[in-house]
This record gives C-alpha cells, sequence and structure tokens, in this order.
C-alpha cells in the first residue's frame, strides 16, 4: 500500500493547546524553522496513525483571520495556498464564545474543519458544560471533546481525521451567513470579480473580504482588475460602508446559535450575588427605592450620630475654647477678646464642630462609592435625567456634587456632548453639597426637633425637585432635544476596602480643615470687624447698615437682617452662615448656646424659610470661579448666579408664606 | 446582530451590558466581545479611557470616582449614522 501523508493544520485562538496537542502527536519527530520571510516560528512534524502519515503543521495563535497581524496573515494563507487536508480548530470549551470567532472565520474556507473541543475540564471546574454532540449537529461539522494535556481525546480525534479523509462521513457545515439585506450586494460583488479572483482563493470568501475592507484582499483584486471594473467593484463597496457591520453581524448571530444549542451555563441557583441584587438595585422601582434609602440611611445616620457629636463638641470644644480665652486675656483689651472670642472661636470654631457630620458623609458615601453601587445609581436615574435632556452619565458629576458642588462642576467633563456639559455645570450647584449639608445637619435640630431628619430630607428633596425642574424648563427653552446612547458595564459588588475610603475620608477632612482654616476665618474675622466697627455696638456696625439694605427682602421670608448677613456670608463658603450667626450672636449674649438663641429669635415658618434659601441659594465663590472656568463664559456665570438667586428668594418668600397660611 | 445591538443602543439613554445581552438573547461574554468589535470598528468608544486626559489639572482627580470601576461605552459619530441609516 502507497504511503499516504496527510497535512493536517492546527488552528486555534492563543493558548488553547495547539503546541501541547502538537507535541503529543509528533513527539521527537519535529522541524522547527520559519515561515518564509517571517521571523515567527513554524513548526512541523510527523506523527503515524492506523497506516497513514500525519503532517501536522502548528500555526500560529490568532483570534481572528483578518490580515491584521503577521500572524493571522500567516495562519491565513497557509490554509488557502497549502490547502491543507484537515484543519483541526482547536477552541477553549471555557471560553467557547471567543473561540468560535475563529471557527466562524475558517468554515467559509475551501478546506474542511474538526473542531478540537479542548479544556473541557477547565469548562467542567467552572460549572459549564459543552455537549459535544450538540455541537456537532449545530456546527455540521465533527467536534472531539479533549484534554491535551491529558492526552485524553486525542486517538479519537486522529481518527476523525482518517474519517473525513477517507470520505466516510458527509462534510456539510453549517456556515455564517451575511445578514439577509446584504446578501444581493455579495452577489454583485462576486459576480464583478468573479473572473479575476486568482486560483486558491474562493470567490465568495473574497467578496465577503472586500466587502469587510479586508486591505490585503483589497488592494490584491484592485491589482488584478481591470480599471473600470474595479471602480464598479469601488462604488459597490463606498455605497455599503457598513458592509463590515453585516459580515461581523453574520458571525455574531452564528456565534450566538452554537452557543444556545450547545452550551450549559452554571445553574440559575448559582447566579452571582452580583446579579441577584441587581435585579432589585436596577429595578425601575425599587432600584429608585432603594437609592432614596440609601439616601436617606446616610442622613439618619449623620443625625443619630453626627449631630450628637457635633453638639457635644460645641459645648465642650467651642464654650471651652471660649472660657479658656477669656481667662487668658482678662488683661487684654476688650476687642481683642471679642476678636478671638466672638470672631475666631464662635466663627471657625462652630464650623469645626461640622467635622464629625462631614466625616459620617464623607465615610457613607465613599463606602457607596466603593462597593460598586453608584453605577446601579446612575443607571437607574437614568430615565428621570432624560427628562432634561441628560443620561445618566450626568448624574456622576452631579452625585458628586453631595460632597461638594466644584468636582460637581468639573466632573461635568466627562459629559461629551457641548449642551450637555454646559446644562450639567448649571444644574450642579443646586446639588446639596456636605457644607449645605451640615448647615442644614445643624440648624434643622435646633427649629424643628425630632423632626429634624424629615426636614433635612425635605430640603433635600426639594433641591432635588428644583434641580431636575430647573433641568427640564434649561432643555426646553435653551437646548435642542440632543440624543444620547451609553452602555455601561455593571461592576461587579465587592467588599470595600476601609483603605480606600480611609484615604478619601482623611483627603476630603483635610481639605474641610484648610478651608476652616483659610476663607472661613478670614470671613469671621471680617464679620466680626464689620460688626464691631464703627462704635463697637453690633447695632450700629456696618454690618447692621449692610443687614438693613437687605431687610426689605428679607422681610419677606420673616428674616433679620442677621439671617440675610449670614446668607451673604455663606456665599464666601457655605459653613459661612453658621460662623456668622456665631460671630453675630455670640457677640454681647453671654454664655448662651448660638442654638438656643436661634431658636428664639426665629419663627418655625421663619427658619424653614431660611433652610431653603440656604439650600437654593448662589454657589460659594470657589464654585461660582469654577463654573466661570469650565463654561470659560462670563454670560453663563452670570445666569447661573442670577437664576439661582432668584429661584433662592422665591423659594424663600413662598416657603415662609406658605408656612405661615398653614400655620 | 451587531446592527441590532447598534440599533438599541441609540434608541434610549443608558443600556447595561447585562440588559442588552438578555435583549439579544447572547452571554454578557459575547456581548463584550461585539462591544470590543465596535470598538475596534469605531462605532462605539470607550468612555473612561478619555476621562483621565479631562481630569488632568482637576485637583479632585485623585479623591473623585466618576464612571466607578464599571467601563463604559458611547456612540461614535460614525456610530450615529449607521444606525439612522438601519
Ligand atoms: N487544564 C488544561 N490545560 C491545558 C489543556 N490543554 C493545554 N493546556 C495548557 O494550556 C497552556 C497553553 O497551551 P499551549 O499548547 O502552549 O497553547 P497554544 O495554543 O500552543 O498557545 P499559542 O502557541 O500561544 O497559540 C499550557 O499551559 C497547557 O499546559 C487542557 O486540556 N486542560
Ligand atoms: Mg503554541
Amino acid at each position: 500500500m502507497p504511503e499516504h501523508v496527510i497535512t493536517v493544520a492546527l488552528a486555534g485562538q492563543p493558548n488553547v493547546g495547539k503546541s501541547t496537542l502538537f507535541n503529543l502527536l509528533t513527539g521527537l519527530n519535529q522541524h522547527v524553522g520559519n515561515w518564509p520571510g517571517k521571523t515567527i516560528e513554524r513548526k512541523t512534524g510527523t506523527c503515524h496513525f492506523d497506516g497513514h502519515t500525519l503532517e501536522v503543521v502548528d500555526l500560529p495563535g490568532t483570534y481572528s483571520l483578518t490580515a491584521n497581524s503577521l500572524e493571522e496573515r500567516i495562519a491565513r494563507d497557509y490554509i488557502i495556498k497549502e490547502k491543507p487536508d484537515v484543519v483541526v480548530a482547536m477552541v477553549n470549551a471555557a471560553s467557547l464564545e471567543r473561540n468560535l470567532y475563529l471557527v466562524a472565520e475558517l468554515l467559509p474556507l475551501p478546506v474542511p474543519v474538526i473542531v478540537a473541543l479542548n479544556m473541557v475540564d477547565v469548562a467542567e471546574s467552572e460549572g459549564m458544560k459543552v455537549e459535544p454532540h450538540v455541537l456537532e449537529a449545530a456546527l455540521g461539522v465533527p467536534v472531539v471533546p479533549m484534554v491535551a494535556t491529558k492526552g485524553r481525546g486525542v486517538k479519537l480525534l486522529l481518527e476523525e481525521i482518517d474519517r473525513l479523509v477517507e470520505g466516510e462521513v458527509d462534510y456539510l457545515p453549517h456556515r455564517p451567513q451575511i445578514r439577509e439585506d446584504h446578501l444581493e450586494v455579495v452577489e454583485g460583488i462576486e459576480s464583478l470579480v468573479n473572473p479575476y479572483v486568482p486560483d486558491p482563493y474562493p470567490r465568495r470568501w473574497v467578496a465577503l473580504k472586500l466587502l469587510e475592507g479586508d486591505a490585503e484582499i483589497t488592494e490584491m483584486m484592485r491589482e488584478r482588475m481591470k480599471e473600470d471594473t474595479w471602480q464598479k467593484v469601488h462604488a459597490i463597496l463606498h455605497q455599503h460602508e457598513d458592509g463590515v457591520v453585516a459580515v461581523a453581524s453574520g458571525r455574531y448571530d452564528w456565534i450566538a446559535r452554537m452557543i444556545r444549542a450547545a452550551l450549559i451555563r452554571p445553574k440559575v441557583g448559582q447566579i452571582s450575588l452580583t446579579h441577584r441584587l441587581d435585579r432589585w438595585a436596577t429595578h425601575p422601582f425599587w432600584g429608585l427605592l432603594i437609592l432614596l434609602g440609601i439616601v436617606g440611611f446616610i442622613f439618619w445616620l449623620t443625625y443619630a450620630v453626627g449631630a450628637p457629636l457635633q453638639e457635644w463638641l460645641d459645648i465642650v470644644v467651642v464654650g471651652g475654647a471660649a472660657d479658656l480665652a477669656n481667662a487668658a486675656l482678662s488683661g487684654a483689651p476688650d476687642w481683642l477678646t471679642s476678636l478671638v472670642v466672638d470672631g475666631i472661636i464662635g466663627g471657625v470654631g462652630t464650623v469645626l464642630t461640622f467635622l464629625p457630620i462631614l466625616i459620617i458623609f464623607f465615610a457613607s458615601f465613599g463606602f457607596v462609592e466603593d462597593v460598586g453601587y453608584m453605577a446601579r445609581a446612575a443607571y437607574v436615574v437614568d430615565r428621570f435625567m432624560h427628562l432634561m435632556g441628560l443620561h445618566g452619565k450626568s448624574f456622576l458629576p452631579l452625585f458628586l456634587g453631595f460632597g461638594c458642588n466644584v468636582p460637581s462642576v468639573m466632573g461635568a467633563r466627562i459629559v461629551e456632548s457641548p449642551r450637555a456639559r454646559l446644562l450639567t455645570i448649571l444644574l450642579a450647584p443646586l446639588m446639596p453639597c456636605t457644607a449645605r449639608m451640615a448647615v442644614l445637619a445643624f440648624l434643622t435640630p435646633i427649629f424643628f426637633g425630632t423632626a429634624a431628619p424629615l426636614v433635612s430630607w425635605g430640603m433635600v428633596g426639594l433641591s432635588l425637585v428644583v434641580l431636575a425642574l430647573s433641568g427640564i424648563l434649561f432643555h426646553k427653552v435653551l437646548f435642542r432635544g440632543e440624543r444620547v446612547a451609553f452602555i455601561m458595564e455593571l461592576p461587579l459588588y465587592h467588599i470595600p476596602d476601609w483603605r480606600t475610603i480611609g484615604l478619601l475620608i482623611l483627603q476630603r477632612s483635610k481639605a474641610f480643615l484648610a478651608r476652616a482654616g483659610t476663607i472661613i476665618l478670614v470671613v469671621s474675622v471680617i464679620i466680626w470687624a464689620l460688626s464691631a466697627l464703627p462704635t463697637g455696638d453690633i447695632e450700629t456696625s456696618f454690618l447692621a447698615t449692610i443687614g438693613h439694605l437687605l431687610e426689605p427682602v428679607g422681610r419677606l421670608m420673616g428674616q433679620n437682617w442677621r439671617m440675610m448677613v449670614a446668607l451673604l456670608a455663606s456665599f464666601v463658603a457655605k459653613e459661612n452662615s453658621i460662623a456668622t450667626l456665631g460671630v453675630l450672636f455670640s457677640a454681647g449674649e453671654e454664655e448662651a448656646q448660638l442654638g438656643t438663641i436661634l431658636s428664639q429669635t426665629l419663627t418655625p415658618a421663619a427658619a424653614l424659610a431660611f433652610l431653603v434659601v440656604q439650600m437654593l441659594f448662589i454657589p460659594c465663590v470657589a464654585t461660582v470661579a469654577t463654573v466661570k472656568q469650565e463654561t470659560d463664559s462670563w454670560r453663563w456665570t452670570g445666569f447661573s448666579v442670577a437664576y439661582l438667586l432668584i429661584i433662592s428668594l422665591l423659594g424663600g418668600i413662598l416657603a415662609y408664606q406658605m408656612a405661615g397660611f398653614v400655620g | 446582530m451587531l446592527d441590532q445591538l447598534l440599533r438599541i443602543v441609540t434608541q434610549r439613554g443608558i443600556h447595561t451590558r447585562r440588559e442588552l445581552a438578555q435583549r439579544l438573547d447572547v452571554s454578557e461574554e459575547l456581548l463584550q466581545q461585539m462591544i470590543e468589535e465596535l470598538v475596534h470598528m469605531g462605532y462605539l468608544k470607550p468612555v473612561v479611557g478619555d476621562c483621565h486626559d479631562r481630569c488632568a489639572g482637576c485637583p479632585f482627580a485623585t479623591g473623585c470616582a466618576i464612571g466607578g470601576a464599571g467601563r463604559i461605552w458611547t456612540l461614535t459619530g460614525k456610530g450615529v449614522r449607521a444606525s439612522d441609516v438601519t
């Protein structure tokens, strides 16, 4: 019997076990060289089986056959030009989707394919099960399950090769099909190129590659074709620029069909924790409820833990420091005592007592961020963002606004469209930042006692509602609707890393302390000076003059001039409201706590109005500066300030009048 | 399937990869593969990638976690045009 040499090419993506199989088959009968003109190793070897001699070629690992890389070109040129008797397409059973892409590209080539389903051991250990027979039926080509490292399935593979070469099995592969609507296009191209396609190349395949925009094949055909015929082809290609999508689409349809048929995934009971949690967290209704619940819980935590701490600090530390300063400065001039006790301790000291509240905020939001929840929040609110012509992605910078409006405005940079970016910037100052929250946390218990969390909730809710309404308004009036689209990956939930959160708290606390030591100190001293000059009596001070100017507006909201000054000072930094009140009310009134005084001077309706204005007021100067920097426009900056001023004052007046009306 | 994916993506705002996988009745892994292919073809582009340049000069860059850990992709101009045609 004459010796019958069968050439077998091993194709597959990198790392699927080609060389393992190659070594197993060829043992010591190997020859290592280079591919002609290339530096890539070419390994061939021989193997004897059942009276046949197999010449085995180990092709370089490739993800596809697009001629994007040298390896891909070598593999495809070899298969097309050398025409091996069989191509063994090795796939990793544990990553079947990815691996089938190459098979989808191999099947249209004029060489029979056998699929070696390798690494079934890995797939099994991951809970996946691939049914070889079902896959075989779906593909229409032989499938041999293998564990190459253990030599399992090798004999079966050799038998299949034998049967195929001997013509004992019908080879009827189910090849991927191009999308219906492009079929005619391909046929059109095919008939045009038909006479020019050089010999080993299949005509249909060349037509498909042209449609895909394959550089090598395009070049080859352009050189071979007559100019006018090529122009016809070129015109068709130009008209169907999306041909590449249609061709690749066909492959994905095909892969999806194979997978649906042959792959059994881990059972439903084993769906990861993330999936189960997300069924709630991304639900249109429950997801929203969860988001509200989380934000609500953070507030509750702030009140339950932060507020008492803040109060304690206020009494013990601020009170103690004031007593200490009073004692130490007993011999000093009155103005100096007043500056230190009323100005610095009353102002900066009071603001410093916010620290526990802020730390709880930073920790809570840091936790939520680090656990991986933020992407869900963005997804859940996306529907609402749309009403404003924004999308969930704008939610991310806005959400940062809970921390501070400055990064929020800056964060708008991640929004691509200039219009959506501007809109995000305009809305960002309406996010209740921690400084505002701290003011809220400080004032609400004073006025509303046990109802404080509820009122705070209401205030935050109000800010968000105003933000939403403003967004809708801006969208309708200032901007035309604009389409945006995103795909997001919901990252797996994970146990938060306490170091990351700790670092976040540290960084943000440091920033806060730096503010207290600079901007708030300066404003406290200025407010104190304005309240002491020129006479030393606050009622006739410069500050009183300024305050009285603002009083007419204030009266509509039930505010006295001191409250108006506090509001004004909050422009420099939101905490200055409290610092100012600390300075103004500690002046003259011995020993009494700021809280007690405040609750005596303001009616609940007026307090409510003050909170409303405070929440919606012009953002701090740092934010305004950032708005200017990011919009690069004084007009938009001015617009933002004016808009917020009007909205906040209207809100305050409305709140006062309505609260007064209700009682 | 890729064109179907593009069309769904343009319809309405944010889509999660999981939701898209369910709608196309494919695994999330295959969907990820399709996303990568569309990125390669220039119809989609990753968003988080260019955030780093944009965050340059922002003093909050270290403390801020815009986008979180999850990746985001958006349509390119080419992607929008393609989905308009189909
Ligand atoms: N568990 C398991 N591991 C395998 C199996 N087959 C191969 N491997 C391992 O997978 C790794 C990659 O195998 P190779 O044979 O080098 O893969 P390759 O396809 O030649 O890779 P490239 O040359 O990069 O394309 C090696 O560590 C093998 O030991 C298998 O069936 N099961
Ligand atoms: Mg190898």
